[in-house]
């Protein structure tokens, strides 16, 4: 793993942890005074991070790059792990991304990116957000987009659960430990920290996600095989996610009931980790990454009875991608994770792309980036520019599949 | 004297399936002298096999549990996987494991073929949608047609769910299937759909709304393909001489099941492909036929299912009492499988004493050529050319080294298949 921060103050409570035995000191980089995060005055700049951490940083970057590289007997692919509205997950992490694109160019790369939500306290967020995009789609392979708004809503949902007791019916007792909240790692620390249970999260999303690479199975899905099912045109990679059950219930009552439910709940808007609505609108492939004792015939049977309520392209009518690990999670007897390429998430690109236009129309706080060396105005164009064309190549997919599906089937006569 | 066959297991599918064959093969203590025994395992108790997979979880799993009966230099790993791309298995598996890798596995496939007494033939083990199974095997089928032009190859080919196991898998199936036909001499077809609710065919009305599990289809598939190759006589056998010559179990040479049931069903380069089905109970064989009628008969509504040729084998007859229904039995199984009328012998009959495995019962098992291969075919050219309209995947195939070509050829392949058997049907 490499660790890098423009400031020191997250990387040192993690060397301070119990994790501390996992890290070594030549995997971090950072810094004192930040990308720009100045409390007084409240401005993120994207560019600082890019292009001035980035440019002075490259050359420790690429020698920790390369020392964790060689390290590796077989390098499949880099996770890379950052917000999009600060300065330094969205600035340096792109300029990690070009990095890792021109010397590892035949190695994966899988982005876990956190979107700016609505009430962002970020100003510049969308200036951050949209420059980071256009790197996105040139550089990553795969990009899981989450948001905090969602992460919020799973943690009260899990916590209401354990608060409701009706009249007559005994309170849900949710077994310790089992839910993809819980933090397993932290021994003696009961104190949990803000964000913990919502970084727990996202930490399960890469568990589940790579469990079948970790993990032995009757029907292995590697993280190749990830990118090469769900991908169907270079830049529409963007996957949106969702993890059921959140917790498991303390009595073993298991029937073929609960399961289904696990099927029935992913593809509930309330257990996704970026707010979307894939149900109103295309999928282009989908993976079921299933983890525990589920059975083939189990989800097939699932897909059977779920199929009907889901839009898929045309041309990809039963674009199912299915995977089987034996080992559950750590409390749970087993898991999915759905992994859906949807045309939905136009719309979350689309909330950003207006709330930059706010900005840039009126050109509000576009100093501080160009005052950074190597930033233009271009960038800015260049970069909405490939945000708008996304959007439409989304709209197009979507244009075909309702003009091939309104042809009204002929007649049939005996 | 006993002709000697060796298996090829290729990817994910593959070994799993090989795994549940090896519970097949028969090891008696007492007859391990005997040539009979040998097969599809050597003097030395290894089996006849090489294996391959892009990634190392499948086939260690496999070495630990039957490690004893696997030669280290006969398996083959990659690192990365093949990642469910037919182009990464047949084009840039080298890449990831060596350029040498084609050259060693041939080298290891030679030193087994220099073991065997009387080398007659392959079989592989292979599913046709994956990324190794289907591309590499391709790669692996074209290898040993070159290098061994008169032996025999037989493709096992499991073809996935239609309600769909991977979004490439209409491309990866029409490539294989095109270098399949091109190469190899006959394909037995399995498709995971129908080997499930064969499965739940078998199991009794309370039974059926378990799950089924990828190791009983495995199973399935494993036990099917061995009741049609394993070799029928045993050493145990008490018939006479004479008798022999009259019962047909011992017209096959031992060892050459494989390549007489190709013989029989794939008489024609242009027909190849052939499905396995079969039904165990402990009943007289006349009622055996007529419960496999019933249930294995009953036509997919819309498809056809005219067969061009048949093989049955029954094993487990001790009594030899087979042959004494063959009359009824015979017109019975010709009427199900609607054979075509220009076949004058359109089913061949083979028994066995033993049925294979540690089964004790009667079992029936029916390789047949039939013409539902169409609407499969159909179904994966249909699919194949909206995709390819639309172009979507295509550009993880041209990363690794395919070309337009490559899929004109399949898809041209492919419809010359479908032409041929609807042919076959006027």
């Amino acid at each position: 793993a490499v660790l890098v921060d423009m400031e020191e103050g997250v990387v040192n409570e993690l060397l301070n942890s119990p994790l501390r035995d996992i890290f070594d000191h030549k995997q971090l980089i950072t810094d004192v005074s930040g990308s720009g995060n100045n409390w007084q005055v409240i401005l993120i700049s994207l560019s600082i991070g890019h292009h001035f951490y980035g440019n002075q940083y490259r050359d420790k970057l690429m020698e920790v790059l390369r020392r964790a590289a060689e390290k590796c007997d077989c390098l499949q692919s880099f996770f890379m792990i950052h917000s999009m509205g600060g300065g330094t997950g969205s600035g340096v992490g792109t300029a990690i991304l070009n990095i890792l694109q021109d010397h590892y160019p035949t190695v994966y790369r899988f982005v876990t990116a956190v979107y700016p939500s609505l009430d962002d306290d970020v100003i510049t967020s969308p200036y951050n957000s949209i420059l980071a995009m256009k790197q996105l789609t040139d550089n990553a392979d795969c990009v899981m987009p989450i948001d905090n708004q969602s992460l919020i809503d799973i943690c009260n949902r899990i916590n209401n659960v354990s608060a409701t007791a009706t009249r007559g019916i005994t309170k849900k007792q949710i077994k310790a430990e089992s839910t993809i909240t819980a933090s397993h790692g932290d021994v003696k620390n009961k104190s949990s920290r803000p964000f913990d249970s919502m970084n727990n999260i996202v930490a399960n999303l890469l568990l589940n996600m790579t469990s079948s690479s970790r993990f032995e199975g009757s029907l292995n899905v590697d993280l190749n095989e990830i990118t090469m099912n769900l991908v169907p045109f270079p830049r529409l990679h963007y996957l949106i996610s969702s993890m059921t059950p959140l917790y498991a219930l303390a009595d073993v009552n298991l029937s073929m009931r609960r399961l289904d439910e696990m099927f029935s709940d992913a593809f509930s808007k309330d257990y996704q980790l970026i707010k979307a609505d894939p149900k109103r609108n295309l999928y282009l492939a989908c993976a079921l990454l299933v983890r525990g004792k589920v059975e083939i015939s189990d989800i097939r049977r699932n897909i059977k009875r779920i199929r009907p309520s889901l839009n898929f392209i045309h041309w990809n009518d039963d674009g199912w991608k299915t995977g089987l690990c034996s080992v559950p999670p750590v409390g749970q007897p087993y898991s999915l994770l759905t992994l859906s390429n949807n045309t939905c998430i136009k719309d979350t690109f689309s909330d950003i792309q207006q709330r930059f236009v706010k900005l840039y129309r009126r050109k509000a706080h576009l100093h501080h980036y160009l005052e950074v060396d190597g930033m233009e105005m271009a960038t800015f164009d260049n970069s909405i520019e490939s945000l708008n064309s996304l959007i439409d190549e989304y709209n197009s997919l979507e244009q075909t599949t309702r003009e091939i599906v309104t042809t009204p089937p002929r007649l049939k006569i005996a | 004297m006993a002709a000697n066959n060796i298996i090829i297991q290729i990817g994910q599918c593959g070994n799993q399936i090989g795994r549940e064959f090896c519970n097949f093969i028969p090891t008696d203590a007492e007859n391990s002298k005997l040539p009979i025994s040998h097969v599809y395992q050597h003097y030395d108790n290894k089996s006849r096999c090489l294996c391959v997979d892009g990634e190392s979880k499948v086939i260690s799993n496999l070495l630990n549990n039957h490690g004893k009966s696997y030669r280290k230099q006969n398996v083959f790993t990659g690192r990365t996987g093949c990642g469910a791309n037919w182009a990464l298995g047949y084009h840039g598996f080298e890449n990831a494991v060596g350029q040498s890798f084609m050259d060693n596995f041939l080298d290891s496939l030679r030193k087994e073929v220099e073991r065997c007494d009387s080398y007659t033939g392959c079989i592989l083990l292979h599913s046709i949608s994956g990324g190794t199974g289907s591309g590499l095997g391709s790669r692996i089928c074209e290898a040993i047609r070159e290098e061994y032009p008169i032996n025999y190859i037989l493709s096992t080919g499991v073809a996935p769910h239609r309600s769909g196991e991977s979004p490439l898998q209409c491309y990866n199936s029409m490539l294989s299937l095109s270098y399949i036909q091109k190469y190899s001499d006959g394909v037995i077809l399995y498709e995971n759909d129908d080997v499930i609710n064969r499965i739940i065919s078998f199991r009794s009305k309370s039974e059926a709304s378990k799950s089924v599990s990828l190791k009983e289809m495995n199973n399935y598939i494993a036990k099917s393909l061995a009741g049609i190759i394993l070799p029928l006589s045993s050493s145990n056998s008490s018939l006479t001489s004479l008798m022999k010559q009259f019962y047909a179990c011992s017209c096959v040479f031992p060892g050459k099941e494989p390549w007489e049931m190709l013989q029989t069903t794939c008489s024609m380069p242009t027909h190849k492909f052939t499905g396995v089905q079969y039904l165990s109970k402990g009943v007289a064989w006349d009622s055996l036929v007529r419960s496999y009628v019933q249930n294995n008969c009953r036509p997919k509504s819309g498809t056809i299912l005219d067969s061009i040729s048949c093989l049955a084998v029954a094993r487990g007859d001790k009594d030899y009492s087979f042959f004494k229904f063959m009359p009824r039995s015979h017109e019975n199984l010709k009427t199900a499988h609607r054979c075509v009328s220009w076949n004058p012998f359109p089913i061949d009959y083979w028994t066995a004493e033993t049925d294979v495995g540690k089964g004790s019962g009667r079992t029936l098992y029916i390789c047949s050529n039939s013409c539902g291969i169409i609407d499969y075919f159909d179904h994966i050219l249909s699919k194949t050319s909206t995709m390819y309209d639309a172009k979507a995947f295509l550009h993880w195939y041209w990363k690794y080294g395919c070309c337009m070509e490559d899929f004109s050829e399949a898809r041209e392949i492919l419809q010359t298949v479908v032409m041929n058997y609807k042919d076959a049907l006027k």
